[in-house]
Order: structure tokens, then C-alpha cells, then sequence
């Protein structure tokens, strides 16, 4: 999960740094590539939000610990309502579409990832 | 109107992911349970699906709350 989880937010920060190069020198797509950083600065942390709660889950799961976990999807939940929420509300900044369709990019570049390693191992 | 849409939104993607979810993380503790030395693998898979199942409602509660409040 390690090496997966470095590669994921290696190709997500290259994707950031696309958008701000495209932020500073293309004005007509500045909201969209604003919209863009957002949503994947919501995707990153959401990622090691459900990462660190995922390795929680299998420490107690081998301690025997206790029996009522969670896998903590209000606070997911909650950062992906707070960049819409803020797309939404300084639309002259941000790109509303794009901040949303950005919150969802790493779990399918995890996905991505999984699969070509995942074949490159067998 | 607005209301009926985000609550339908908002519920039939809970309903979903909660069952998805539930499945995805009581096979992965069975499996961790049974076999402990899997348990990496174990964990990437649920990491993986866990990841994809929560996107359905987390869309609908993001959609939800932009059609009961605009």
C-alpha cells in the first residue's frame, strides 16, 4: 500500500503542478485549473484520511481490540463538501465542475496504480 | 421538489455504499483473521475498494446539498 500510496500522490502533485503552470499562463482556464488544485488538494487528504483509518482497522482486527469501528466516511464527507462549498461560494476563482470532478481522481489513480502493479507483479 | 431530489440522492447512496462497505470490511477482517501474514494485501484491496465504493455517495451528498441549497 506503501509504494502504491507514493506513487498516487507523486502523479497527483505533478498533476497540481500542470495546473498551476496552466494557472499562470493561460487566464481564460485560471478557475478551471483553481477548481482543479482544490479538488485534488481534497482528494490527497481524503486518501490518507481512509489510508490511516484502513491501517487502524487491521492493527485492532489483529489485536483483537474492540469490536465497533468506523471507517470515518463523515470526515471524508466533510472535506469534499468544504472545497464545494468553497468553489461554490468564490465562483469567480474556482470552477465549480472541476473542483468536483478533481475530489474523485485518487482513488481511481490508486485503482490504476493497483492494476499495473498488480500485473507487473504476476 | 428539491428536498425529495437531495434526500433521495443522499439515502439511496448510503444505502448502497453502507452494504458495499460493510461486506468489503467484514471479508477483509475475516480474511486477516484466518490468514494475519496476508494482512498487507488484505488491506490494499479493501483500501482500493473502500476508496471506489465511497464515491457514489459522497457524489450524491455533494449533489444533494448544491440542489437543496441553490
Amino acid at each position: 500500500m506503501d509504494e502504491m500510496m507514493k506513487k498516487a500522490t507523486r502523479a497527483a502533485l505533478l498533476f497540481s503542478a500542470c495546473c498551476l503552470l496552466v494557472w499562470a499562463a493561460v487566464p481564460e482556464w485560471r478557475t478551471v485549473a483553481a477548481g482543479l488544485v482544490l479538488g485534488l488538494a481534497a482528494s490527497v487528504s481524503n486518501t490518507f484520511l481512509l489510508r490511516r483509518r484502513v491501517d487502524w482497522i487491521g492493527k485492532v482486527t489483529a489485536m483483537q481490540g474492540p469490536r465497533k469501528m468506523s471507517l470515518g466516511l463523515a470526515g471524508r464527507l466533510a472535506t469534499v463538501l468544504l472545497a464545494v462549498m468553497i468553489a461554490k461560494k468564490y465562483p469567480e476563482q474556482f470552477s465549480m465542475p472541476a473542483t468536483l470532478s478533481a475530489c474523485f481522481i485518487m482513488p481511481f489513480v490508486t485503482l490504476a496504480y493497483a492494476y499495473f502493479l498488480n500485473k507487473r507483479n504476476s | 421538489m428539491e428536498v425529495l431530489a437531495a434526500a433521495l440522492a443522499v439515502g439511496l447512496g448510503a444505502l448502497g455504499a453502507g452494504i458495499g462497505n460493510g461486506l468489503i470490511v467484514s471479508k477483509t477482517v475475516e480474511g486477516i483473521s484466518r490468514q494475519p501474514e496476508l494482512q498487507g494485501k488484505l488491506q490494499t484491496t479493501m483500501f482500493i475498494g473502500v476508496g471506489i465504493v465511497e464515491v457514489v455517495p459522497i457524489i450524491g451528498v455533494v449533489i444533494g446539498f448544491l440542489a437543496f441549497f441553490s
